[in-house]
């Protein structure tokens, strides 16, 4: 790999030994790939540092005593706790303990405290056809489609680009690695495309298709997604496979480039409301009117508009006494939130607006439980619009799935059960 | 012998250009997060046919990576722990968020796997990785 006179005195100890390591990492990394050269990145999605992988939060303790900082501009990813009020989630004490070690760590390195999975929601938009370097699957789909910045799927390799600020040239950022190699022809009616569940099944089908190809989605009729949807869409592809970067003429930005008649030779799928509908059978295994325990909204993390439809649909209402019902988000939206009376209307009613984490993130994990002695698992049955979090949690958190609209998932915590599945528009119209 | 060609990504522990061990085969897609528990290395996907064994001392192979970011996180912890592979082999191209892991982990990786190792191939079955193929001795089939 060819490195600039700056790059070498960096691999030489002259930023500190802690640099040098980590650019050595980035320069296996790169040469593993057959990259010629490292980029300058321009912003950073830095890892979770989560108490519930051994060893992760002493880690980054240990980084920031040796007085290192990022040179990017750095976000953070999700924690397994609401740090500033634990006992939202019901979080072991010991290992709030040791997340906290995270919450310290991360200013002295100059990390931001966002703690989310979706920093795109609250401002860090990086510009089109510029190079970051972000862990989070759903940020990471997003960036790449939704506003052409160049990201591979990162990992803790994203520390060291945070400190060095510098990323191999290879894969999603080189403009050979960005044309579509499958075509998913939808047939769909803008009835079956109409909320967030919808588009986090057609985001699942999609992934398991194309697995690790970059997809060009096709459709006759030309649907205008919402923030939540098209979030939802990524996060589903990047969870049944492993899709970076997908393009949909009509509403991600690069797909203008490509001649849709000549991408048809590419290999073919075409996806109906059949298969939609066989998709989200399989995600609800409980039959209507049978009991309901926990509701999820907010996986990837929930907007204010979401946020803001769920308290007032909730204004003078409570949900049923045996569901636990939480709304994940970031802690930004959440003091946003709290400004605008939303938060203590969900808490009236019962509902708990949680920052920082989500379920899948939690001690509620089989092996966590057991560490702690909590009782596993924690809940039953999960309901979620978030096919995400549902193929997540039937493994992890050993619930029974059920996939409903955001509007269904709100009717059946209040009566605590299961409600109609029907295909029709929730009354759910987001604004932000 | 048969002989498997694939693409060496990560050469893993300098002491380790030769791998020998017993083949874990998973027939399908693998998401370190969700198919598999962080602690123990125990493959938890309720629909896969390798569910309850375990990856420690085997190399895991499998069609291709898939899901959340943290899957390079939950390799590399493993791999911290002892739990981890011994080596992965994949059909597909390597993702680039797990080989981060295997670095990491010192962990050695094949990608792009000549596809008749998964005919051939079978859970249980000893097989040496060496450079950029996979052997399967003939005693072994």
């Amino acid at each position: 790999m060819k490195l600039t006179e700056y790059e070498k005195k960096m691999l030489q100890g002259e930023y500190g030994q802690i640099r040098a390591k980590a650019l050595d990492y980035l320069v296996q990394f790169g040469e593993a790939f057959g990259a010629e050269k490292l980029v300058d990145i321009s912003y950073s999605h830095y890892p979770a540092e989560m108490a519930i992988y051994d060893g992760f939060c002493e880690d980054v303790e240990q980084y920031a005593n040796q007085n290192i900082q990022v040179v990017v501009p750095t976000t953070s990813s999700t924690l397994c706790c609401d740090i500033e009020d634990p006992s939202l989630t019901n979080c072991p004490s010991e290992l709030f303990f040791l997340q906290e070690k995270t919450k310290h760590a991360f200013p002295k390195m100059g990390i931001l405290e966002t703690f989310t999975c979706t920093p795109q929601q609250i401002g860090f938009v990086p510009p089109m056809g510029s190079y970051i370097s972000s862990v989070e699957s759903s940020a990471i789909i997003y960036f790449n489609s939704v506003l052409g910045a160049r990201t591979n799927r990162g990992g803790l390799f994203t520390r060291y680009s945070s400190i060095t600020g510098k990323y191999p040239a290879m894969g999603y950022l080189l403009d050979q690695n960005r044309s579509p190699s499958c075509y998913c022809e939808l047939t769909l009616s803008p009835n079956d495309l109409s909320r967030i569940d919808q588009w986090s099944i057609l985001g699942y089908l999609i992934g398991e298709y194309a697995q690790d190809q970059v997809p060009f989605i096709h459709s006759s009729n030309k649907p205008k997604p919402t923030m939540s949807q098209i979030v939802s869409l990524g996060a589903a592809m990047a969870t049944s496979g492993s899709v970076t970067l997908f393009h949909w003429n009509g509403i991600t930005p690069e797909a203008i480039q490509y001649d849709t008649s000549s991408l048809k030779d590419l290999p073919y799928v075409q996806i109906s409301k059949k298969e939609m509908l066989e998709t989200r059978a399989k995600f609800t295994v409980v039959n209507e009117n049978q009991p309901i325990d926990f509701v999820v909204l907010g996986c990837p993390h929930a907007t204010l508009s979401m946020i803001q439809h769920v308290a007032t649909k909730m204004e003078g209402k409570t949900i049923h006494e045996n569901v636990t019902f939480w709304i994940c988000t970031n802690r930004m939206t959440k003091l946003q939130s709290s400004h605008l009376g939303f938060t203590q209307t969900l808490e009236r009613a019962g509902i708990r607006l949680i920052a920082d984490t989500c379920p899948v993130e939690s001690h509620m994990r089989s092996n966590i439980c057991s560490r702690f002695g909590v009782p596993f698992p924690c809940y039953q049955t999960m309901a979620s619009n978030s096919l995400k979090m549902l193929h997540y949690s039937k493994n992890l958190l050993g619930v029974k799935p059920v996939l409903l609209s955001t509007d269904q998932c709100i009717e059946s915590a209040v009566i605590g059960k299961r409600v109609s599945m029907d295909w029709k528009e929730d009354n759910y119209n987001e604004s932000i | 012998m048969k002989v498997f060609k694939g693409k060496r990504i990560v050469k893993g522990s300098a002491q380790l250009d030769t791998i020998s061990a017993p083949c874990l085969l998973c027939p399908h897609s693998f998401s370190f997060l969700g198919d598999i528990d962080s602690h123990s290395g125990k493959i938890i996907r309720i629909d896969s046919p390798c569910k309850d064994m375990h990856i420690s001392q085997q190399i895991l192979a499998f069609t291709a990576s898939k899901g959340s970011s943290s899957g390079c996180v939950i390799l590399s912890s493993l791999a911290k722990e002892g739990k981890g592979p011994v080596a992965i082999i994949t059909l597909q191209p390597a993702d680039y968020n797990l080989v981060e892991g295997a670095i990491l982990g010192e962990i050695p990786f094949l990608a792009e796997i000549d596809p008749q190792f998964f005919k051939e191939i079978q859970t249980g079955m000893q097989i040496t990785i060496q450079g950029n193929t996979c052997t399967l001795l003939e005693k072994e089939q």
